[in-house]
């Protein structure tokens, strides 16, 4: 019922300058947000992971779990992507909140951070299989 | 004969499992990942292995997805094999979503036996096995958490190789490991898949390649759950039987052997010639449904 109300409402003609308002002002966001969107990518470092045999692996790369360094502050985008036939993965660094949602076999999903501004390490793991996949993620002074 | 489709092999090739054990099919740095051997003082070996019980939903016949519990992420789990007399230590790790356990047949400390509920290894969390490879014979391991027979039939089970003392060594062959297995994918405590190595007909669309004139050694280990016995039936030859493998020489001759759950025997024949050879389960539902395959010998033979 509540859905038939609403196609009521902005079947009116009040409804449709609102309309014409609510484009008008998303399309100013999306001018204003556009470039800020393109720089931030522009400038994220890519670090791809690979899952295979129950183990991270940088793409291209043969050393299962490997430490990743990052520079402090630095943003990156994290982009997973499973070759684990049968196996649904994720991954996650705990100390900086980060968690990326899991990933059928041959499927990729990405997340953009930031990287904290303070050095240290910390451990990345897939949150189910975190005994086995588990490394380093050292921040590293910029 | 058999399905139609073909099941993929990129997570487990069953023509592959027939001849690893030790993880013999890694490349030497990712098999350092899960299996490491040092020489002791006397001549023996401590063989060490990381083995991780985890969840995988696994190809059975061709479209069908089972969901697995797992060692190594594969059914049946990794072939273990050592010498008489070597130490054995498996570090277990427990991914799954279920408390597991590695029960090992073989003499070992009750401690180390994986079946009370104490015994229980609980999701995250790891225990440390350790006993001496004893006696020579052809073992199993599997899981022994409660209940029992749903931890077993969800693919928690391996083959447990003990070589004899390497002074009194088995003569050479091509050797295979043939885990006799089946699925109850409705659950309702009866098998509707039936396999050697887990995938059904598998070997009928892929014939076990052999030579004619050499030595054959399977080691055959039945882990069928809910169905009383299970049997190998080999056509057109008959093989040596060394039940429980732990002896040197044959007990009988046969083309057909019967194995209660938990049964094994090696069996040994030489291929007199060349050609397509038919072996299943002679209980025909089994063999229809999917333990059925076929040897394909090479070389000239007609003896």
């Amino acid at each position: 019922m509540a859905g038939i109300d609403r196609i009521r409402r902005w079947s009116g003609t009040r409804g449709a300058v609102t309309a014409v308002l609510v484009a008008a002002v998303g399309l100013l966001c999306l001018v204003l947000l556009l470039p800020l969107t393109a720089r931030t990518q522009g400038s994220a470092r890519q670090i791809t992971l690979v899952t295979r045999n129950m183990a991270f692996y940088l793409e291209g790369g043969t050393e299962p779990n490997p430490t990743i360094q990052v520079r402090a502050g630095e943003e990156v985008r994290f982009t997973v992507l499973n070759r684990d036939p049968g196996f649904q993965h994720n991954f996650s660094v705990e100390a900086w909140g980060l968690e990326t949602q899991f990933v059928e076999t041959e499927a990729s999903t990405s997340v953009l951070v930031r990287a904290p501004a303070r050095p240290g390490s910390q451990p990345y793991v897939c949150t189910p299989h975190g005994k086995m996949m588990r490394g380093i993620i050292e921040v590293v002074a910029d | 004969m058999g399905p139609v489709g073909r099941v993929s092999t990129d997570a487990f090739d069953p023509t592959r499992f027939l001849r690893t054990w030790n993880f013999s099919d890694l490349p030497a740095d990712e098999r350092s990942r899960f299996y490491r051997e040092t020489a002791r003082p006397d001549g023996s070996l401590l063989r060490e292995y990381e083995l991780f019980a985890v969840d995988r939903d696994i190809e059975i016949a061709p479209g069908v997805f089972f969901p697995a519990w797992t060692y190594y992420g594969q059914v049946p789990g990794p072939t273990i094999r050592a010498t008489a007399g070597d130490h054995i230590r498996i570090n277990f790790t427990n991914q799954g979503s279920h408390p597991h356990t590695l029960h090992f047949h073989g003499w070992h400390r009750p401690e180390m036996d994986g079946s009370m509920p104490a015994h229980q290894v609980l999701p995250g969390d790891s225990f440390l096995y350790e006993f001496d490879a004893d006696p020579f014979g052809l073992h199993l391991y599997h899981c022994h958490a409660n209940p029992l027979k749903r931890h077993v039939h969800k693919g928690l089970y391996g083959t447990f190789i003990v070589d004899p003392p390497a002074t009194s060594p088995r003569p050479p062959a091509d050797e295979m490991v043939m885990v006799l297995n089946a699925f109850d994918t409705n659950f309702d405590a009866e098998n509707e898949v039936y396999a050697a190595n887990t995938v059904a007909s598998f070997y009928v669309q892929e014939p076990i390649q052999v030579q004619v004139g050499q030595l054959v050694r399977m080691y055959v280990v039945n882990l069928t759950e809910f169905d009383l016995i299970n049997s190998m039936h080999l056509h057109a030859m008959f093989f040596d039987v060394i039940r429980t493998g732990t002896s040197l020489t044959a007990s009988e001759s046969t083309d057909t052997i019967m194995l209660c759950q938990g049964e094994r025997a090696i069996l040994e024949t030489t291929f007199r010639y060349p050609g397509e050879f038919m072996f299943h389960a002679h209980q025909s539902e089994f063999a229809e449904l999917g333990w059925m395959g076929l040897f394909r010998a090479e070389g000239t033979g007609g003896a």
